[in-house]
């Protein structure tokens, strides 16, 4: 099921970008995404270590429902500011 | 019009961007198998060859947004060459490296390559492949790097048995020269994404990137990679530990875990093509997964049905 996220969720970064920016829109995101995986895993060893290994898994549940808000957000404010997709 | 004896131009933008991504993964994990032998020729710690991932990986996030900045000013198609043969001839020259500190600096020009592969994939996609096939394009785009990813490992370590590390090293170097040549080649159906009018050249920019929308999918894909570290660093130990499930057992969920994930981006790839409804699909999946996650997290249940919830939380 997460897999299957990957790629709307890219297209709905397509279209949100205007033309000409896609490459800085998806260095930044994708960016976005080396961050997250680089400051997360010490953390979940910590809580692993704190003898609670089950609470991993619901802060992973508890991490894509956030996922959903951002998205969401996302969605609004490309509502609100309208990007100019068709001028040219 | 596409034949049944040629490949149509989509499938060809298809499979020459498919494979420079896939050698930009699969340049990032052949080094691995190769840590052992290096612990020994160039007797360094295994901190110090941590660092050279490090080093890697840190150059080609950091680097990934200045490097949209050029590919949007002056195309993507020099950089996508540049940067494939960059990473080419960085580990090929690994080959040759007669100290760590080599191994290091050739790390870091292999990461300032592996920068380019996003910004410029998505900008020459977007350009070139049937807005109602992209999607599709998309999907195996992601996909063509998940194998890249999971060839790695195992055809160095094979190779390194064959011809040694160095011989190995080369030859996965020398790998990406019929790629860069493939895309020189056939650079004139890359079409890159629409330009910017001059006249509109002060807009954008910075200004852009922090805007609400994309501030938002930058939180997206940080936080979806935040709870993806979760499940590939612990999933193992949190089966072993909470379930005390056997350690094969336990690495096989994460392996069916993985796989599901590429067979699920083929999936909403297809999906992304037939529906412009992109938000609810997501909703919808990411609800179920976290469900499934919590399921496999908190209730017990026996081994077997635990296995197939991680597929199909993938």
């Amino acid at each position: 099921m997460t897999g299957a996220r990957n790629t709307p969720r890219d297209v709905m970064v397509k279209d949100a970008a205007p033309p000409g920016q896609i490459g800085k829109v998806f260095g930044f995101v994708s960016s976005g995404m080396s961050l997250g995986g680089a400051i997360m895993p010490v953390p979940y060893g910590m809580i692993i270590d704190a003898g609670r290994p089950e609470l991993v898994l619901v802060v992973v549940a508890a991490l894509l429902l956030l996922s959903l808000l951002c998205a969401g957000g996302a969605r609004v404010g490309f509502r609100h500011a309208p990007l100019p997709v068709a001028a040219e | 019009m596409p034949h049944w004896f040629t490949f149509g131009r989509d499938t060809r933008v298809n499979l020459l961007l498919g494979s420079g991504h896939f050698l930009s993964h699969f340049y990032q994990l052949c080094l691995p198998p190769v840590f052992i032998a290096w612990q020994q020729a160039f007797d360094v710690s295994f901190a110090e060859l941590g660092l050279v991932m490090a080093v890697m990986s840190a150059t080609a996030a950091l680097l990934q947004t200045p490097m949209g900045f050029l590919v949007d000013r002056y195309g993507a198609r020099p950089f996508l060459v540049g940067g494939t043969l960059l990473m080419t001839l960085s580990i090929g020259a690994m080959g040759f490296a007669t100290t760590y500190w080599q191994i290091v600096v050739l790390a870091l020009l292999s990461g300032v390559g592996n920068s380019v592969f996003h910004p410029a994939d998505y900008a020459i996609l977007s350009g070139s492949i049937d807005p109602g096939r992209l999607g599709r394009s998309f999907a195996f785009h992601t996909f063509t790097g998940n194998i890249g990813f999971a060839a790695a490992p195992p055809a160095t370590a094979a190779l390194m048995l064959l011809l040694g590390w160095r011989g190995a090293l080369i030859l996965i170097g020398l790998l990406g020269f019929p790629v860069v040549v493939a895309i020189v080649w056939q650079s004139r159906i890359l079409i890159d994404q629409v330009r910017r009018p001059q006249s509109r050249a002060a807009e954008g920019g910075a200004g852009l990137l922090l805007s609400r929308s994309v501030l938002m999918f930058f939180a997206f894909f940080m936080v979806t990679a935040m709870a993806g570290a979760g499940i590939q660093s612990w999933l193992i130990t949190i089966l072993h530990q909470v379930h005390g499930v056997t350690l094969a057992a336990a690495s096989s969920a994460l392996t069916g875990y993985m796989v599901g994930q590429i067979g699920g981006v083929l999936v909403g790839g297809w999906v992304a093509d037939r529906t412009a409804r992109h938000l609810p699909f997501v909703v919808v999946l990411t609800i179920g997964a976290a469900a499934v996650l919590l399921l496999v997290g908190v209730v017990s249940c026996p081994s077997r049905r635990r296995s197939a919830c991680c597929l199909s939380a993938a």
